[in-house]
């Protein structure tokens, strides 16, 4: 017979993974038998998730995010279910009761658009892409500039970049206002894979076009090279 | 409302969010999950290497969690919570797994897993990082409430393991976790 006490007490445990095997099956024959038992484990995952989130970032070592693009190449991942694609039914001539329901679905959307208001406020990704997908068979270079919400820097992320000689570095410039700002000059490593962290400020301000170049080392004033890849506004 | 800036059928710029991430990638679309590493590496890295002590066990961990994210990106749905909390708890139970692992293949008691897999130079790195988490959450528990708290989260230890381990009565153990897992409850609630 399942006690109810003893089945609580072990919920602090369980939502953290710390109870033995026999603990484990009795408390989630608990959960079904007991409502309240879900809504307590429920407070103590909370507090699982808040453990998680107190352990202090780390930043992981510079090769990784080159080993892990090369690893997730061997692997494609599952796809999702393609959606089924339904005939079209032939146009109708719209009843009186059909005219109230799409009166009503028409304020259901307005109502719900509230919803999405609220969505479009939600702190969102901004990405922007310096390689041409239409040229993706010629061109193998991948460049992407990623702002998460909240963090003051940009991260531009390069993909299958030529490896330079020592002579010579990449460099990234902004062309904005008839003017050009260099970004920063980065290098990639054995697998062409690079990274680059700036300001993401002067991203909010307008701009016209973000190139990278291939330039002395150390970088130069203005670019002297024909962009490797390139966003260009329209 | 769009979230579309600016769009062609080649370069483009755009907004958007973590479950569009994760259906570029069912898609195969390596940016993206470069672009959710950008984001959530040092948290996943931080946790592994929090549980693993040990950078290259610690780098592993972290790729395998990406890994089975590429793999699998319905794993996550809003319905299993945060996607940060979720990603992390997989990490974690990855990172013990491993640990686990590490244990047995090098025939060690458990006792002396820190010695097995900790690298010899990095005692002021893990110092730092036990002191960063103990003490920004764990500060008002007894020493041996916090012990057991961290022997069952972070190296995933269970109730007789801990029992074993300490030495200490099951039932003993059991208080302490229980104990102190909810005064830690109680302090997040009056935060």
């Amino acid at each position: 017979m399942l006690d109810y006490q003893h089945l609580r007490e072990l919920i602090p445990a369980y939502s953290i993974g710390a109870t033995d095997a026999e603990e484990t099956r009795l408390v989630e024959v608990g959960l079904v038998n007991f409502p309240e038992l879900a809504t307590e484990l429920r407070e103590f995952q909370y507090l699982s998730d808040a453990l998680a989130d107190s352990v202090p970032e780390m930043a992981p070592p510079p090769q990784m995010l080159g080993n892990l693009l090369a690893a997730a190449r061997e692997i494609r991942p599952v796809s999702a279910p393609a959606l089924k694609v339904l005939p079209r039914p032939a146009p109708r001539r719209m009843s009186l009761s059909w005219r109230a329901v799409a009166a009503g679905l028409a304020l259901f959307l307005v109502l719900t658009n509230a919803f999405w208001l609220y969505r479009a406020n939600q702190p969102v990704v901004r990405e922007i892409k310096l390689w041409d997908a239409a040229d993706a068979a010629t061109n193998p270079l991948r460049c992407q500039i990623v702002v998460f919400p909240n963090n003051p820097s940009a991260v531009m992320i390069a993909q299958n970049f030529p490896i330079l000689d020592g002579a010579t570095t990449y460099q990234m410039w902004m062309r904005k206002d008839g003017g050009i700002v260099s970004l920063g000059v980065f290098t990639v490593d054995g697998q062409g894979n690079g990274l680059l962290t700036f300001s993401s400020d002067i991203l909010n301000q307008p701009f016209n076009s973000i190139g990278v170049t291939i330039e002395p080392l150390g970088g130069s004033l203005e670019p002297t090279t024909p962009s490797v890849v390139r966003w260009t506004s329209i | 409302m769009a979230f579309w800036i600016y769009d062609s059928a080649t370069n483009f710029l755009m907004m958007t969010d973590i479950p569009s991430l994760l259906q570029r990638m069912t898609h195969g679309d390596e940016a993206a999950l470069a672009a959710l590493f950008t984001e959530y590496g040092s948290k996943v890295y931080g946790m592994a290497y929090t549980v693993l002590k040990n950078t290259n066990l610690a780098q592993e961990v972290a790729q395998d969690t990406f890994m089975q994210l590429w793999k699998n990106p319905a794993a996550w749905d809003a319905s299993k919570g945060q996607f940060s909390s979720w990603l992390l708890t997989v990490t974690r139970y990855t990172a013990i797994d491993r640990l686990r692992r590490e244990v047995r293949r090098t025939g060690q008691d458990v006792e002396l897993r820190d010695e097995i897999v900790s690298d010899e130079n990095d005692d002021s790195l893990i110092r730092r990082l036990e002191s960063n988490y103990l003490m920004t959450l764990l500060p008002h528990l007894p020493e041996e409430q916090r012990r057991v708290i961290d022997l069952a989260y972070f190296q995933g230890m269970k109730h007789s393991e801990i029992a074993e381990f300490l030495p200490a009565p099951l039932g003993t153990v059991k208080t302490r976790l229980r104990l102190g897992l909810l005064k830690l409850k109680d302090m997040l609630n009056n935060q």
